[in-house]
């Protein structure tokens, strides 16, 4: 309970240093860094219903951001939406239609796992990119297509991105939670650890996957649309991007895989490390810095730093509560003598 | 009528064919025993009745109402339940999330408590594990697992539970808890068909025994009259 409160008190904290920080930190290009860092809050918190919860490993949702760009921007010519406040309305719709999209994908793919699920879904990314460059009469090619232009500019232009994206981190934060919490959950992580026996304890595998890959894929391709709406361009490579993919992983990874708190802290660490070293560096530095954080998180902390530091602390915790602890337990248990 | 009727039941893997025609029936109420040497059929068996492997020829009726080829999770909802030879949990769940796992979704058998933890503490003190409750699963003793996974599938409510050799590779003291749970939760009305290859086990604790060597049942009767049978002395005596 105690550690509930904890971690209830930090979050508000972190909310109300987000909520003030663009008014704190005048510089455009801060500014910048902090919009993209909390889309990828959002997008790896999604990513993590996936692959974190049901142990699903995605490399194909960045396909999701991609379509949620493009419906964006293909709906808001289609329906002469205007760059202003109102467009952002247009995020949730670009969600349901990548959702939509993502039902007969996620059902082709879930039908495999482990390595073959991982292959399909990068496959995904692909086909997605090509018919990206290739469906020229809806998507414009590689020429790209231009997105609304907002009707605010100068030193106001990054503010309403910012809430809005925070709004959205925070939505799908709340979303992952409730869900973690919920029976959804509860089976979401039984698949993670033994499909086979969670099907034969009467568990709907293959709807709950489902579930999972479009709630993830809904989020995603809102992000994509924010993303399409602040750059105000939508062009292929950048819209179905590998590296998306791999950042969304690594930072689920790093944070701490099936977490809440996870996605978020890798998230918050990665992206303004990345963004500092494309910039600070030479190109491609920031790519090697993705492969040796990888290996850096996969080598010394597996389950990611969240985990394995809040393991730290209540191990240290139980050390000190030593001296009080009974000397043994009476429990018919206590004459149980197989190992494990 | 029996509550479980396997009759005819043949299924090959390759070139071993595991089972040639296997007919047998579990009375309503009973603890039934399934023994027979290594390699003899009887998980393979399990697998069939329980839908984790399909049969090629052969009826599985159960409640009077044919099963086999149906999925696991179907014959589970119905009120099928299985434990497995090496224990299969939960192992990053907590006990309590463990316990609150199965299903009966879609059902009249599932009431609103299962999903309680209270309902899933009833169960782990019946089992002696309420202590451990918040434990992570994947810390438990295999001993321990073997609790655990036998009240995960209790905790569901079925008419008929198979369990893959609960006694083994547990201690005595642990096998004496085994048998005890088993004994209380018959006395409940919970049916067991038990895979088991200790004897003592097995006959003090079992109504009827069915006896399977190299893919067929050979007896098939009361633990005294198949502690005499001259064709059961031969397949786990040899020759």
């Amino acid at each position: 309970m105690k550690r509930k409160r904890v971690q209830a008190a930090m979050m508000v904290a972190a909310v109300i240093v987000a909520a003030v920080f663009p008014l704190v930190v005048s510089n455009a290009a801060i500014d910048s860094v902090a919009i993209f860092t909390l889309m990828y809050v959002a997008m790896a918190s999604a990513w993590n219903i996936l692959g974190g919860f049901t142990g699903y490993v995605s490399l194909g949702h960045a396909s999701f951001f991609g379509v949620g760009a493009y419906a964006f921007t293909i709906l808001c010519h289609v329906w002469h939406v205007p760059g202003g406040w109102i467009t952002f309305a247009m995020l949730p719709v670009a969600g349901v239609v990548a959702a939509l999209i993502a039902i007969p994908f996620g059902w082709v793919a879930l039908r495999t796992r482990k390595h073959t699920f991982v292959v399909i879904t990068i496959a995904y990314l692909f086909i997605f990119q090509l018919l990206a460059y290739n469906l020229t009469g809806l998507t414009n090619g590689s020429a790209g297509l231009g997105s609304p232009i907002p009707s605010w500019t100068g030193s106001f232009f990054n503010i309403p991105f910012f809430y809005v994206a925070l709004a959205l981190a925070l939505i799908v934060i709340a979303v992952a939670a409730w869900i973690r919490s919920s029976r959804l959950g509860l089976h979401l992580l039984a698949i993670r650890d033994d499909e086979d026996r969670a099907l034969g304890l009467g568990i709907k595998t293959g709807r709950l996957k489902l579930s999972a890959f479009v709630i993830a894929a809904l989020f995603i391709a809102m992000a994509g649309a924010l993303y399409a709406y602040y750059i105000t361009y939508v062009y292929p490579p950048f819209a179905m991007n590998p590296l998306d993919d791999l950042a969304m992983a690594l930072m689920s990874f790093t944070g701490g895989v099936g977490t809440i708190a996870g996605p978020i802290i890798g998230a918050l660490l990665v992206e303004p490390s990345q963004q500092y070293f494309t910039v600070a560096f030479q190109s491609g530095l920031n790519l090697v810095t993705y492969g040796g954080l990888f290996l850096v998180v996969i080598l010394l902390i597996p389950r990611g730093l969240w985990p394995t530091l809040r393991d730290f602390v209540a191990s240290r915790q139980s050390r000190q509560r030593v001296p009080q602890a009974p000397a043994a337990e009476t429990s018919v248990l206590s004459s149980e003598g197989g190992g494990q | 009528m029996p509550l479980l009727h396997v009759e005819r039941i043949a299924k090959s893997f390759g070139g071993i064919q595991a089972l040639r025609g296997c007919t047998f029936d579990v009375d309503q109420g009973s603890v039934t025993g399934l023994i027979g040497p290594n390699g003899s059929g009887k998980t393979t068996m399990f697998n069939v009745i329980t839908g984790y492997t399909h049969p090629e020829s052969g009826l599985v009726k159960y409640h009077d109402a044919t099963i086999q080829g149906q999925s696991p999770r179907t014959i589970f909802e119905r009120g099928l339940g299985r434990t497995f030879q090496a224990p299969r949990i939960f192992g990053r769940l907590s006990l309590v999330e463990n316990l609150k796992v199965p299903t009966r979704q879609g059902t009249s058998h599932e009431p609103s408590r299962h999903r309680s933890t209270e309902w899933a503490e009833e169960w782990l003190a019946f089992v002696g594990l309420a202590q451990h409750r918040q434990t992570m699963a994947g810390a438990l003793s295999y001993g321990q697992r073997k609790l655990l996974e036998f009240a995960i599938v209790l905790a569901a409510e079925p008419d008929l539970v198979l369990l893959d050799e609960p006694a083994g590779g547990v201690n005595p003291s642990m096998i004496e808890t085994m048998a005890h749970l088993i004994t209380e939760t018959n006395g409940r009305g919970v049916t067991f068909l038990v895979v088991e290859h200790n004897m003592g086990f097995v006959m003090s604790l079992c109504h009827h025994v069915v006896v399977m060597h190299q893919g067929q049942v050979i007896a098939d009767g009361s633990p005294d009259a198949i502690q005499s049978n001259p064709a059961v002395l031969d397949a786990y005596l040899g020759d």
